[in-house]
């Protein structure tokens, strides 16, 4: 029997949990890996009373006990935005519904390190309450509303930020959909159908440099996002190509509140997006699932060995 | 009928058809990543894997779907 120490959940397809199973198998950790798209290939079973669970995989068994297991590296939703699908068969619904519950429910495992706990995933998604808590905190915020009414006192020749409250992935006809944010003149707001869902309409802050901030405990790791030595005036995931992300030391009073952010919304791990406009930096949100692998080459930030380092309780 | 000012501006792609193949690569599931069949290299060191250039995928899931 494998006792494991550490659990790491994802998903096959997931590369980014490649670089932490690696650096976890270089270091001789007692881990595993189980993905979410092959759950039919492991046998499990959780004793719930005991916080005890044995998985079998192929030839190997494998323990995970509360005595034993220190961490665990939670590479999944905590729920699935399923609307958008309605093809799905009944199985695929019942796999899917009940294999999410079953990982979010692992929160069993109390006084043991979590990147991140699902529930703290859950409520620190919530967009607004990150602006209130960041702004409690002291980090600079955009003005911000959130508001379903075109009749919203904007400034017609002005700018504004729309963005959808939550991941707003939709199936239109054949094709899907993805909501970046947008960037919109107040005219075209006054124009516009707001009613039949909320929106968040923000200042639109310029000139601009977007800086995404990786914390991971104590860590800190932020880089610029430029094209072609400038910052981008829109939302630049809409690049596809020539970006470039600069690594660079954050102010330390800026760099303290980013790592205060993540405690208090008691996460452990958060990439959180920032403005620098004119050498003042705003607060625009946290992603307390954030994707960090791009930067390991783009940027050469080993963020893998923080997130390591963190679930062997080195920098807790 | 006009449409929410959000799906005026949602970015429009294709259905993903199916699942990606990672061709020459087995995943090893006692170490728990991918590795090229016959060398054992990691498929995210092999210099000839491009690796993730940015959270923007080629279909978009967001920064939770984890390779939903």
């Amino acid at each position: 029997m494998n006792e494991v120490e550490i659990l790491v959940i994802s998903n096959t397809l997931d590369f980014t949990t490649d670089y932490v199973c690696l650096e976890l198998h270089k270091r001789n950790a007692k881990y595993l890996r189980i993905n979410r798209d092959t759950f039919q290939k492991y046998e499990i079973v959780l004793d719930v009373l005991k916080c005890s669970m044995t998985i079998a995989l192929d030839d190997e068994r494998y323990l995970l006990d509360q005595n034993t297991l220190r961490s665990v590296y939670y590479r999944a939703p905590i729920y699935l935005r399923d609307i958008y699908k309605p093809k799905l068969s009944a199985e695929k619904q019942l796999y899917r519904t009940q294999w999410t519950a079953f990982i979010r429910n692992l929160s069993i495992f109390q006084n043991i390190v979590w990147v991140n706990r699902p529930e703290a995933t859950f409520r620190a998604e919530n967009k607004m309450l990150q602006l209130n808590l960041a702004r409690n905190i002291g980090m600079d915020c955009p003005y911000t509303v959130v508001t379903n009414t075109s009749k919203v006192e904007v400034d017609d020749e002005k700018d504004y930020i729309v963005k959808s409250l939550d991941t707003a992935i939709l199936q239109i006809d054949d094709k899907e959909a993805f909501v970046y944010s947008n960037r919109v003149k107040g005219r075209e707001l006054r124009g516009s159908i707001l009613n039949t869902a909320p929106i968040i309409l923000q200042e639109y802050i310029s000139p601009k440099i977007d800086v995404r901030v990786t914390v991971i405990g104590h860590r800190i790791y932020a880089v610029r996002i430029l094209k072609e030595g400038k910052g981008v005036g829109d939302d630049w995931r809409t690049y596809k190509n020539n970006i470039e992300f600069i690594p660079f030391s954050l102010p330390a009073d800026l760099a303290n509140k980013c790592i205060e952010l993540v405690k208090t919304l008691e996460l452990s791990f958060g990439g959180i997006d920032l403005i620098e406009s004119n050498g003042k930096f705003y607060f625009i949100e946290i992603n307390p699932t954030g994707e960090w692998a791009w930067l390991v080459n783009a940027a050469d930030l080993k963020i893998f060995i923080g997130i390591c380092d963190y679930l062997e309780g080195k920098d807790v | 009928m006009k449409e929410h000012l959000l799906l005026q501006k949602a970015y429009i792609y294709p259905l993903p058809k199916s699942a990606p193949v990672i061709t020459g690569y087995t995943f090893d599931s006692k170490n728990g990543y991918w590795v090229k069949e016959g060398s054992g290299q990691p498929f995210v060191l092999d210099p000839s894997n491009p690796g993730p250039r940015s959270k923007k995928c080629d279909f978009e899931t967001g920064e939770d779907e984890k390779g939903e």
